[in-house]
């Protein structure tokens, strides 16, 4: 008996047992390898909320309806009708990525210091892809919740604080700028250039400095918008597509000269996009599409413009979102069902120059951002004349920027900075389109309740409220 | 790992070396005297043959012995002239005399008319834990002696159990062979879904579950825990309750224990056992559906009511003209076409005996069970065998081997029965040609109006077709050496090996289901493996200083380990090319695949004294020390002491004159145990990789979750009080308890956390839980004559449960209650566990007018500048208004909207009262003996009957729905038909029942026939027997079996679902010895 208390007693080391499934830290972040395999699940993640992100870009917005049941919880913020228990009101996919992103940057410096054959170089473009995620993210949460938690560090173990208040809008936005900016210092420009799937999925200078022209005209900071659009611009890397390949665009995808970052899905992998299962949905007959066009898309174009061309079932207004999803050429070609890898495009060029045009326009420089909109509208034989007031062009910004990115995920964010510009000086375009939206009965209610400026922003969700005391809530939703 | 390898070596080589070092003690030698003599029968006065004959030494330890041969006469050589020898034979009463210096001492025996009390009792029943006698313990444990139940006729120990002991809740899952069981002994105790007690056999843990098992079937309740042994096989089950008396067993037993004794080998020449039953297991009469005709009416009603319009579907059109109407025009009852009468068979075979220095017992039991589902059925072979050898009177030696083969067939899908209510009845089994001539292929269409057929197939089809086979291999080996150097210490060491192997094999044809060659669940076939093997060891050591009529010490040490690995695997494929192969080929659809490995370790010391003073006083006090691998070194080790008493009155002097008291004592006891997480690893950081984490080809692994630095023990402190009487010859007993059971540092396996975290819950420790309550069991014999015999058993028990503190900001709630078929269940601090809400029900709007809304004086209310009464609203978005037909909920606050704020407590699942009676008589040779059990004051959802009466959907409905409100006027409890809107089935009171329920659990008569009667067909003894199995149930409950599991996730409800319900069986049966 006292033998074997005197034998346990040394060695109680029998009972650590470690599994066998899985890694744990201790063993894991020892390799260069390590740091680029938790990118790619933060890439993995992201791409997790892209089709949401899209969503969320249209829904409530004027141009596409979505159909179907899936779109319940999604159609009652359409409505403006947003509870906090919805169930699409849930930040938490955004701060997974941005953990993951976290956990990147804290262990990569010390992963620089075990693996000799993991370069300076090599760490920070891998750091300058974590902070381009964790940015895009912290974009779509200020522009979707406008004062949401500022996290910067990994949640690695259960001593870390994970009770913390909002953070306001512009201290986001400043630390993401810092962000990126040293991102576009360290990132990777054209290494991965014989690579399309790498060079067009993977964060690199240009796709940093698109964001950061992204921020800056959310932002209102015309010069920087400007500044860093024609960095893009003089890269010389970027130029549109001609007309005949504009729907290769969307399919196959990565074209080499409009394409700046895109979100890779690849059968090959068995990554399928999530929008194939219930917005469009290939078949061997006419896809099933839950995204249709709103009368107010479809009136906007010219009848010459290709962007309205419909090769999936001849011309049917409602389908034009869809058919960048369905087609995949202008001579109706249909895509076949397992034709579902398209990637889903964050950022191609037609966009950075629309930026610059938009931030044109506010620094009175009209001749030039006629001439942005004239060079996109001509692509697709759209038949733009050039206005003169500011007040018109702003809104030809708007209306140029609606039929090239329908359906991509844009407009609601759009339509956002133009009604915020200037202190909210144009929110009855906004407070009009949400009453358009809304149900009948709901309407009268809401006409006098969404000239509060934070209705455009989504509550904090309930359980986000339950479970950390130091949250307050949206005051438009706190009643 | 190298120390680890090395470590268990370390163990081995020190256990042989036990058992070697054992087994060199030579036995002593001394002078010995020769007695001879001659047994005879007292009432025949005929020469007894193969008596046992041995010396006892003054403790009744067993020194040597012989038997009688033919003429009854035996020879003993004994160790001194004042030995003392004692005769046995199986039936007869036990005789000893002393010697006295005779040398020729003649025997007359006589026949024990108690023939079920075959074992003598000597003076003091050891209890199962080895050490304490039964007359002694001061802690709350409650025992069942088999040779009470052996008339009772069931497949399992569980169903055994249920209802007999206090304060332990068994609840089948369903009445399928092998479904598994819940069980609670006192109450749930702990947030974390572990709440089943550790089973104990023969003193070694017998876990049978295996950890890796979830993957296939979307419910683990389903297979609780089961315990391999036969019930023939077992002669006392022990329900260790407070944590004084499972102190011994540490962090497992946490929630008590059941510990049971198999037969062992006695020492008699070989004694044969034979018992066959046969038993008709038949359902309960099931809910009465709507036929075909009612069906079309009820789906055409629903949509008339939603769009005023004509609803056209050639399915419930009955449209002679179309090509499918003889398929379409039937009236099938699809319950009663999965549900046959089951038989079950069981054959059980025993031989025990032995001689002076061996034991042995072997059984063998074969039970072939059908379920009164089709496709559902067991065969479970069991075999066991206990051999005791005492290498001297010193050295004993002990081996078990168990092993149990499972042949279990299921469903593909366990939701057979809930299809099958569901489906529409006017469809056919078969397919119907536009004759109507029937072939015997199975009519499944891939879609029907009801949805496509992967999930609303042909229950019949399906049943018949799908197949699910559940292969088990368990098997124990344990070898045990015990040792006395001198008569007060006592050596103990035991390796127990214990092997669990599963597999199980599914296939769906497409046949099933009508499916092309397309689906992903066409020609699904799916392999999967599970394996668990541990070995136990246990070191122990009892040392009886003083065992004196004033002072008696008893001193136990123990160091036990236990080293567990579960190696799990499974594939599925789909779209195989033929439905003939029915295991997964190919890769080209591989559907998924998985493996798993994963490893338990935990040790322990225990040392505990027992001390007794004149009989009267009893203290003992002990500790476990145990660590294991579930938890960080930081938190690894916890320490759990334990302490009780016990008085017994009845032993003193101003109680001498009672001496009808017998044994009259007071109990108490407190103790702490700890409770560990469920599963390994818990603590550590760690990193998964797999193919859904990749980006393009590059590979992603990510944490699967933060390190938990502060995962620790919970502790669960237990306080006991209670009494035991015993008295007029132990005619009547009594025990009393009441109990405060505490669980601390709340095992929190899903504490929410703020998504910025990135995680959406972790595990942690915090909260506090209380359990109290009370038991109390009585047992009297009221005649105990030759001829006749009464007895009467009663016990009943209450637990009340309370959620005492929970963490800041955690809080549980469930259930959207703006939808319908939802309750609200909130765990919070002050109320107990299982309490759920919902609204008040109060009956179908006449007409639209009524619909209004009603203020606080009970009159109308208007709106601002209205004529008319406001309406009736729904809280949810779309201000559903409320019409004539719709169900009338309780407007609570008078605000015109029904929405969370009209919620009121509408019960909780905790019974108030439970437990069980029985009955007993013996006249002659016949016994009759009844059982009932009891459980009252629980609240259940009837599921089955909100699904069955909502009218929602494409649905088949009962036929309680022809009362339902069809126009303007109508008066009645049962709402319009509403397709798919409305709110007619919010979760409310309409639903909720009470299932309190006394039932008749078990009745049989059995037949001893006469001795004379047995000597002519050449048996020693044979008994007939008729047995009635859930024969009658009171209870007001409208569904099929109020006896509804508790939930085993503090998230779910007490649901009753009308899974396969308890059949009524009739079984016959014999017992033969010979």
């Amino acid at each position: 008996m006292l033998a074997i208390v005197v034998l346990f007693s040394q060695c109680s080391g029998w009972l650590d047992l470690e599994p066998e499934n899985d890694l744990i830290e201790d063993d894991f972040w020892k390799k260069g390898e390590d740091v680029e395999a938790v990118l790619a699940s933060a890439y993995n993640s992201w791409r997790n909320n892209a089709l949401n992100n899209l969503i969320m870009g249209e829904i409530r917005g004027d141009m596409v309806r979505f159909t179907g049941s899936a779109f319940t919880d999604y159609n009652r913020i359409a409505q403006s009708d947003i509870t906090i228990s919805n169930p699409r009101v849930d930040w938490s996919g955004y701060y997974h990525t941005i953990n993951l992103a976290n956990t990147i940057l804290y262990y990569a410096p010390e992963v620089l210091k075990r693996d000799p054959t993991f370069s300076l170089a090599h760490k920070e473009a891998i750091e300058a892809e974590a902070l381009f995620i964790r940015s895009l993210s912290y974009f779509y949460l200020v522009r979707l919740w406008k004062e949401v938690p500022l996290v910067l560090n990994p949640m690695i173990s259960d001593t870390v604080n994970i009770f913390l208040p909002k953070s306001t809008e512009t201290e986001v936005l400043d630390q993401i700028v810092k962000d990126l900016k040293r991102a576009e210092v360290i990132a990777y420009k054209d290494e991965f250039i014989d690579n399309p799937a790498y060079y067009k999925g993977r964060a690199n200078t240009y796709s940093i400095q698109t964001l950061l022209a992204d921020i800056f005209l959310w932002q209102e900071k015309y010069d920087e918008c400007i500044a860093y659009c024609d960095k893009v611009i003089h890269s010389g890397r970027f130029f549109l597509e001609n007309q005949n390949n504009w729907f290769r665009l969307f399919y196959p995808g990565n074209s080499m000269s409009e394409s700046i970052f895109e979100i890779q899905f690849s059968t090959a992998f068995r990554q399928v996009n999530p929008i194939f299962y219930n917005v469009v949905r290939l078949g061997s007959g006419n896809p099933q599409i839950n995204m249709v066009a709103t009368e107010n898309l479809s009136s906007l174009y010219e009848i010459t413009d290709i962007r309205l061309l419909n090769p999936v079932d001849g011309p049917l207004p409602q389908a034009i979102p869809a058919n960048k999803y369905a087609s995949k050429d202008l001579i109706f070609i249909r895509r076949l069902p397992s034709e579902n890898d398209a990637n889903l495009i964050s950022y191609r060029f037609a966009e950075v120059l629309l930026m610059k045009a938009e931030a044109l326009v506010e620094k009175g420089n009209m001749q030039e951002a006629n001439d942005i909109i004239s060079m996109i509208s001509d692509r697709s034989s759209g038949l733009y004349e050039g206005v003169g007031d500011i007040d018109n062009l702003r809104n030809a910004v708007l209306a140029e920027r609606a039929r090239e990115f329908a359906g991509e995920g844009k407009r609601w964010f759009d339509i956002l900075r133009y009604a915020k510009r200037n202190n909210y000086q144009r929110k009855n375009y906004i407070i009009n389109m949400i009453l358009a939206n809304a149900g009948v009965q709901q309407r009268p209610i809401l006409e006098s309740r969404v000239t509060d400026v934070m209705s455009y922003y989504l509550p904090i969700p309930e359980k986000e409220l339950m479970y950390n005391p130091y949250l307050v809530q949206n005051p438009y939703y706190d009643r | 790992m190298l120390t680890t390898s090395n470590m268990m070596k370390k163990i081995y080589v020190f256990s042989f070396a036990m058992l070697v070092f054992l087994g060199f003690c030579p036995g002593l030698q001394a002078q010995t005297f020769l007695i001879q003599g001659q047994v005879l029968d007292g009432a025949t006065g005929e020469a007894m043959p193969f008596v046992n004959m041995v010396e006892v030494d003054n403790n009744g330890r067993f020194i040597g012995g012989t038997t009688t041969d033919d003429n009854g006469y035996y020879m003993l050589r004994v160790s001194n002239n004042r030995a003392r020898i004692m005769a046995s034979f199986i039936g007869y009463a036990k005789h000893t005399v002393e010697v006295d210096g005779r040398s020729v001492i003649n025997f007359i025996l006589i026949q024990d008319f108690q023939f079920f009390d075959e074992v003598v009792v000597t003076a003091d029943r050891i209890s199962n834990d080895g050490v304490v006698a039964v007359r002694d313990r001061n802690v709350a444990v409650a025992r069942v002696e088999m040779r009470e139940l052996e008339w009772v006729s069931t497949t399992t120990v569980e169903e055994m159990l249920q209802g007999r002991v206090g304060n332990v809740d068994i609840s089948a899952v369903s009445g399928d062979p092998g479904a598994g069981l819940n069980i609670r002994i006192r109450g749930t105790a702990t947030l974390n879904a572990k709440n089943n007690p550790l089973i104990v056999v023969n003193g070694i843990p017998y876990d049978a579950n295996l950890d890796g098992f979830d993957f296939a079937s979307a419910d683990v309740e389903r297979f609780g825990s089961l315990i391999d042994v036969a019930p023939e096989d077992i002669e006392t089950i022990e329900v260790l309750k407070d944590a004084a008396s499972t102190a011994i067993w540490g962090s497992r037993a946490a929630n008590g224990v059941l510990m049971i004794k198999t037969k062992r080998g006695i020492r008699s020449k070989p004694i044969f056992d034979y018992s066959y039953k046969t038993t008709q297991a038949r359902e309960p009469k099931h809910i009465p559906m709507l036929d075909g005709g009612g069906y079309a009416r009820l789906i055409t009603d629903q949509h008339f009511n939603v769009n005023r319009g004509q609803f056209q579907h050639n399915e419930i059109a009955f449209n002679p003209s179309w090509f499918n109407y003889h398929n379409f025009s039937q009236n099938t009852n699809w319950i009663e076409e999965i549900t046959k009468v089951a038989l079950i068979q069981q054959h059980n075979f025993s031989v025990r005996g032995g001689g002076d220095k061996s034991r042995y017992n072997l059984s063998m039991g074969y039970t072939d069970e059908e379920g009164t589902t089709i496709g559902n059925d067991m065969k479970r072979l069991t075999l066991r065998n206990s051999l005791d050898y005492d290498l001297s009177s010193k050295l004993r030696f002990n081996s078990d081997i168990l092993y149990t083969f499972y042949d279990q067939n299921s469903n593909f899908w366990d939701n057979v029965r809930e299809i099958a209510y569901q489906k529409m009845p006017n469809m056919s089994i078969f397919e119907r040609d536009s004759l109507n001539n029937v072939s015997d292929i199975y009519f499944t269409p891939p879609s029907t109006i009801q949805g496509n057929s992967d999930w609303m197939y042909n229950p019949v089809a399906f049943a018949n077709l799908g197949e699910l086979s559940r292969i088990r291999n368990n098997a124990r080996a344990s070898v045990s050496l015990r040792y006395n150097p001198v008569t007060t210490l006592e050596l103990s060491n035991t390796i127990t090996l214990d092997i669990f192997d599963e597999k199980v094999e599914r296939f769906l044809p497409f046949k099933a289901l009508g499916f092309n060659y397309d689906s992903h669940l066409t020609n699904q076939a799916n392999n999967a493996f599970n394996k668990r093997s541990s070995i136990y060891t246990f070191t122990r050591a009892i040392y009886r200083p003083v065992e004196n009529n004033v002072h008696s010490l008893i001193i136990v040490g123990q160091f036990d380990s236990e080293q567990s690995v579960n190696r799990s695997f499974g594939v599925t494929t789909s779209r195989a090319p033929s439905p003939v192969l029915t295991i997964p080929v190919g890769d080209k659809n591989l559907n998924s695949f998985y493996s798993g490995f994963s490893e338990f370790r935990s040790m322990g010391y225990f040392a505990s004294a027992h001390y007794k003073f004149k009989d009267k006083y009893l203290l003992s006090a002990g500790a476990k020390y145990e660590g294991n691998s579930r938890f960080s070194p930081e938190t690894r080790w916890g320490l759990f002491p334990t302490i009780s008493l016990a008085w017994r009155i009845s032993e003193e002097s101003f109680l001498s004159k009672a001496t009808f008291l017998g044994d009259f004592r007071f109990r108490g006891s407190w103790g702490q145990s700890g409770n560990m997480p469920g599963q390994n690893y818990l603590y550590f950081n760690t990193y998964s990789a797999g193919a859904h984490l990749a980006y393009l080809d590059m590979p992603g692994v990510q944490p699967t979750g933060p390190e938990l630095t502060s995962l620790r023990w919970e502790t669960i402190d237990q306080k006991n009080l209670g009494i035991t009487i015993t008295s007029f010859n132990s005619r009547l007993n009594i025990e009393a308890d009441v109990y405060r059971k505490t669980t601390s540092d709340l095992y929190l396996p899903f504490y929410n956390i703020p998504g910025h975290s990135g995680y959406n819950n972790i595990k942690i420790n915090d909260g506090e839980m209380v359990n109290q309550g009370w038991e109390f069991m009585i047992d009297f014999q009221v005649l105990n004559k030759k001829d006749f015999e009464l007895s009467f058993n009663f016990n009943t028990s209450h637990n009340q449960n309370i959620v005492v503190r929970l963490p800041e900001n955690y809080s549980l709630e469930y259930g959207n209650m703006l939808e319908n078929g939802n309750y609200k269940i909130s765990i919070v601090p002050g109320q107990p566990l299982g309490g759920f809400f919902g609204y008040r029900y109060l009956g179908v709007y006449r007409t639209d007018e009524d619909a209004i809304v009603y203020g606080a004086d009970g009159k109308p209310v208007f709106a601002l500048n209205r004529t008319e009464p406001m309406r009736m609203i729904h809280g949810g978005a779309g201000r559903y208004q409320f019409m004539g037909g719709d169900a009338t909920y309780a407007d609570i606050n008078h605000d015109g909207i029904i929405d969370e704020r009209d919620l009121v407590y509408l019960g909780d699942l905790n019974p108030s009262l439970m437990g069980g009676f029985s009955m007993r008589s013996r006249y002659k040779a016949f016994i009759l003996s009844v059982f009932f059990n009891y459980k009252l004051g629980q609240s259940i959802i009837n599921q089955t009957r909100m699904n069955t009466e909502k009218m929602y959907g494409y649905e088949n409905q009962s036929i309680a729905t022809n009362w339902r409100w069809r126009r303007q006027g109508d008066q009645t409890m049962v709402p319009r038909a509403l397709f798919g809107e409305g709110y007619n089935w919010m979760g409310s009171d309409r639903f909720v029942e009470d299932g309190s329920f006394v039932r008749l659990r078990s009745a049989s008569l059995s037949y001893m026939l006469p001795q004379s009667a047995c000597r002519k067909i050449g048996v020693k003894e044979m008994r007939l027997f008729v047995m009635g199995y859930n024969i009658f149930t009171w209870t007001r409950y409208t569904g099929q079996d109020p006896d509804v599991p508790i939930p085993s996730n503090p998230s779910d409800l007490p649901k009753d679902y009308s899974r396969t319900p308890p059949s009524f069986r009739i079984t016959l049966g014999t017992n033969i010895t010979f």
